[in-house]
């Protein structure tokens, strides 16, 4: 692997040089939740009830111990207008006026009634940026003057974010009020925003001040290199899970004269246990690469998803429909016949295609509904061998490797803000392979015949994770 | 420092330390993997991975599988000395009085191990070409055996699929190994035992062989020593003279010398046709072994993973710890219906009425004008809490009705304006909802948890909002 900037940690720097920025505001307006998308934390705590931020939290960006720089949470303002009062009466000097902010923080820490003016002020005291954020489905209104004055009293670099939590309905009339304030202002929506619009406010965070921009730009590579990362692990440990899974097979083995009907039973119970398994702990690894470790509650919510693997009513919508069951199947017995007709010379006039391209259509048209088949085999030994699997419906894979596409989909587009069940929208229910061509759905399908029969299994796992990474980079 | 080459044992522990690591939480896998990484940046990926493995891999029954491929070839080296010690031993000493027949002689000890070599190479082939080609002779390598009995029994739970070629390369260099050894007891029991026995050797077949036809095949097996291993040439006359009968009783003396002369042809033909390609066919099967081996090793599902977390900085976006609410749920009040008193002290609270509905006023018979502003001016709101506090004081009878935005949550500095009216006095919170919105139920519980927090006795929260008619009390 190549040594990039941001595989290399960054080199060692004084505590003061750290650039660090608190997200401040009036309460209950998403300060929480731009901190949980920007650092990627699903612990914070979110509420739609104000005042769940009680005291400043600290998020430092840290690359092998160093760091980087820091947001810090902060709980809302409540008493503004008794703090700017308080600042008013104590500056006569505009040059003292983050001095007597400082002295306000000194004099109040220990008190009640400027609690959360202290938690909010003392890192901007101690030198952190300011990000004001604001909610663009709410009006504006005068309450906010005294917030917004006491904060330039501080005399740090500032900008103000719009978060438009229900609706963009106010947009415009914030702008224009914060436009007399802040210098830089922007609309961003935790709850919805990309990946790169949030590395892209990174960036702006940077601009605040300019020994600040290198640090920041690295950060943002890292980042970046990350999530390149996580999409790289995640086609990893799906494609893993599916090489796995598609070989499986339970053998049991029987003395003679005992019934082999209960362990047959038994047999396709433990297969289908071991499958539901193995894609369970593939969804949760997925999420942990993802930094999500608060889903596990959420698991029964998942809707489709959560609908039974072997549930073939939802095949249709993971796997391949009829039509391009069809179509892979023809592809891949035309394959087959092709072999032969390659070995005869073209003598065969291309018959051989033709024959497998029908025989593997009309295969894959009458195929039962059966994932798996159950061969008994007499021992030389005396007594059975009982074998359930490996998958013999040609659509169980497609439906396997859909259902894991559809989980990472949901997982890389959500915000850690998202605090929702795990849901798919109208565009999620698309089917996974509508935009597949015939050509690498018919690849696909000879790969998992290999892998079914333990053949070359680090290159179809190679080919596996190649076509998940394709999906995961055209979100 | 980590060790050079990859072993078959590195192989298993890495199965075994991957499958562990299924249940173990990613974050802890990310620190442990980088701090083994971090210093072996410049290692290349095979030493970065033994440093892994000798870093993670829990110690237990694994560090005996540590000497195995050295303990198998050597077992299996022994086991092919002896046996081949054995059958040429039977061959030699089995009846003494009978010349050995040569021809059975190439057919056992070279031509069967031919047999044998070729099938080998077939497999070896498909093996290394990525088939499944599968023999039923392989079962009968004793390589095959001693592995599996050893790593059972030793391993476990191994995922044999996983590195089924491996295995088979690694099965087909030690029946090599096997071969290698087999024709050293050979060479050494027909040294020993030429030397301490008088043994003839003769040739006799049931087939129509001609002495002519016989010599030219066996001259053109002695090509590759014929020019600078003479003694271990023959020739016509010799083929001629130690042709016998199966059922011959008596040898002429001359006879009898001419069959000494052919040991060292047939110690050449084991030298040059059992041990030498089978000494080649190890190296060249030991060679595809140890490639594939570092091949499965560095290709091994979950391997990726490792070598990227290793390589990879450690980055952390998150605070340390869990959040979690320290806010105390207290019990929710009840909304109350809109005062029944028309004599009211209204409030416009932080300018709620110009985003609110003004409807409401009409029903509290309140009009614009007569609506006090508060929460823009601290002085301002000092000055009218003053006089709604002097109207209780004069017991005027009017209650206070304070005008507030249900969409903004309640700030400290209401509850210190509520404080400051005098306790006597009724007072409400309207909440205005947001134009063309209807009040949210968090939005209610925000406020009504406020209310609860307040000190005020007669402190009551109002709807403004029509859809919340289901949640106020009676």
């Amino acid at each position: 692997m190549s040594q990039t900037p941001a595989n290399n940690p960054p080199a060692k720097k004084s505590a003061n040089a750290i650039p660090r920025f608190a997200v401040v505001g009036h309460p209950n307006k998403g300060k929480s939740s731009i901190v949980a998308t920007l650092a990627q934390d699903d612990s914070v705590y979110i509420d739609r009830v104000s005042g769940s931020t009680r005291t400043a939290r600290h998020y430092p960006m840290r690359v092998d111990g160093e760091t980087l720089y820091e947001l810090i949470d902060t709980p809302g303002f409540q008493r503004a207008r008794g703090a700017l009062a308080w600042l008013t009466q104590h500056c006569q000097v505009v040059s003292q006026r983050p001095a007597t902010v400082r002295k306000f923080c000194e004099q109040h820490k220990d008190g009640n009634d400027f609690f959360n003016e202290c938690e909010l002020l003392q890192p901007l005291v101690e030198g952190a940026a300011i990000i004001y954020v604001v909610d663009g489905s709410h009006p504006y209104g005068p309450e906010y003057e005294a917030e917004m004055e006491v904060l330039r009293w501080t005399g740090q670099p500032s900008l103000a974010l719009i978060n438009p939590i229900d609706s963009n309905d106010y947009i415009d009339e914030w702008e224009v009020a914060l436009g007399q304030y802040f210098k830089t202002v922007r609309v961003f929506n935790a709850h919805t925003a990309p990946f790169e619009k949030r590395v892209n406010l990174l960036t702006l965070f940077g601009q605040l001040h300019p020994q600040w921009q290198t640090l920041l730009e690295t950060a943002v590579a890292i980042l970046q290199a990350e999530r390149s990362r996580q999409h790289r692990q995640a086609s990893e440990t799906i494609a893993d899970m599916l090489v796995d899974v598609l070989q499986h097979k339970e053998i049991q083995r029987l003395p003679s004269g005992v019934p082999s009907k209960p362990t047959e039973m038994a047999l396709t119970k433990q297969y289908r246990r071991y499958l539901q398994q193995q894609e369970k702990h593939c969804r949760k690894r997925v999420e942990e690469i993802y930094a999500y470790f608060q889903l596990e509650r959420e698991e029964h919510a998942l809707e489709i998803l959560d609908k039974d693997l072997f549930d073939q009513q939802s095949w249709y919508l993971f796997g391949l429909n009829k039509r391009q069951l069809i179509s892979v199947g023809a592809a891949a017995g035309a394959s087959a016949g092709a072999m032969l007709d390659l070995g005869l010379g073209g003598s065969s006039l291309l018959l051989g295609s033709m024959a497998g391209g029908l025989a593997g259509g009309i295969g894959a048209w009458t195929f039962s509904d059966k994932i798996a088949q159950l061969s008994i085999k007499g021992l030389p030994t005396g007594g059975l061998s009982l074998q359930y699997g490996p998958w013999e419906h040609p659509n169980f894979p497609f439906v396997l490797l859909g259902r894991a596409l559809q989980h990472l989909r949901l997982i890389c587009t959500r915000s850690h803000a998202n605090r929702n069940t795990l849901s798919l929208d109208k565009q999620m229910e698309e089917n996974p392979f509508e935009h597949v061509t015939a050509a690498q759905r018919a690849k696909l399908m000879a790969a998992f015949k290999d892998i079914r029969k333990g053949k070359q299994l680090a290159k179809h796992r190679l080919l596996l994770r190649d076509s998940i990474h394709q999906q995961i980079a055209a979100l | 420092m980590p060790k050079k080459s990859v072993s078959l044992n590195d192989l298993v522990r890495l199965d075994q330390q991957l499958q562990r690591d299924r249940e173990t939480p990613l974050r802890q896998l990310q620190e442990r993997d980088r701090a083994v990484g971090a210093p072996l940046r410049s290692e290349p990926k095979s030493r970065k991975l033994l440093a892994w493995l000798d870093n993670t891999a829990i110690r237990g029954r694994l560090p005996q599988l540590h000497n195995v491929e050295f303990s198998l070839g050597f077992w299996l080296g022994l086991a092919g000395l002896l046996i081949g010690l054995t059958a040429m031993s039977g061959l030699l000493l089995v009846d003494q009085q009978q010349p050995v027949n040569v021809l059975l002689f190439l057919t056992v000890f070279v031509g069967t191990q031919w047999l044998l070599l070729v099938l080998t190479l077939v497999v070896a082939f498909a093996v290394a070409m990525g088939g499944q080609l599968h023999l039923p002779l392989e079962n009968l390598n004793p390589a095959r055996w001693l592995f599996h009995r050893t790593f059972d029994r030793l391993a476990g739970n191994i995922r044999w699929e996983q590195f089924t070629p491996v295995v088979r390369l690694a099965l087909l260099s030690w029946g090599q190994l096997f071969g290698v050894f087999f024709n050293i007891g050979l060479l050494a029991a027909m040294l020993i035992i030429l030397s301490v026995v008088d043994r003839s050797f003769g040739w006799s077949s049931t087939m129509n062989i001609s002495v002519e036809g016989l010599e030219a095949a066996l001259r053109w097996l002695s090509i590759p020593w014929a020019t600078w291993l003479p003694v271990a040439n023959i020739d016509a006359q010799l083929v001629a003279a130690t042709r016998y009968q199966s059922l011959q009783a008596q040898f002429g003396s001359a006879q009898v010398e001419a069959m000494r002369a052919w040991w060292p042809f047939l110690f050449a033909c084991i030298a040059f046709y059992g041990l030498l390609p089978r000494a080649i066919m190890w190296l060249l099967l030991h060679y595809l072994y140890r490639r594939r081996l570092v091949r499965a090793f560095l290709h091994f599902p979950g391997v990726g993973m490792v070598l990227e977390r290793m390589n990879s900085p450690l980055v952390y976006t998150q605070a340390d710890g869990r959040e979690t609410a320290d806010r105390i749920e207290l019990d929710k009040v009840a909304l109350s219906a809109l005062p029944a008193n028309d004599k009211h002290f209204a409030i416009n609270w932080a300018g709620a009425l110009e985003g609110g509905a003004p409807d409401l006023l009409g029903q509290l018979n309140l009009s614009r004008a007569s609506i006090a502003s508060a929460g823009l001016n601290l002085i301002d709101d000092q000055k009218l809490l003053e006089t709604i506090n002097s109207q209780s004081a004069k017991q005027v009878g009017h209650d206070v009705i304070v005008l507030v935005k249900s969409w903004e949550p309640p700030l400290g500095e209401l509850g210190d304006f509520l404080g400051g009216i005098s306790s006597d006095t009724d007072c409400y919170l309207l909440l205005l909802p947001l134009k063309n919105c209807a009040i949210k139920p968090e939005e209610y519980a925000d406020w009504q948890q406020f209310i609860r927090q307040q000190g005020h006795p007669r402190l009551a929260l109002v709807s403004g909002s029509g859809g919340a008619a289901a949640e106020k009390t009676p």
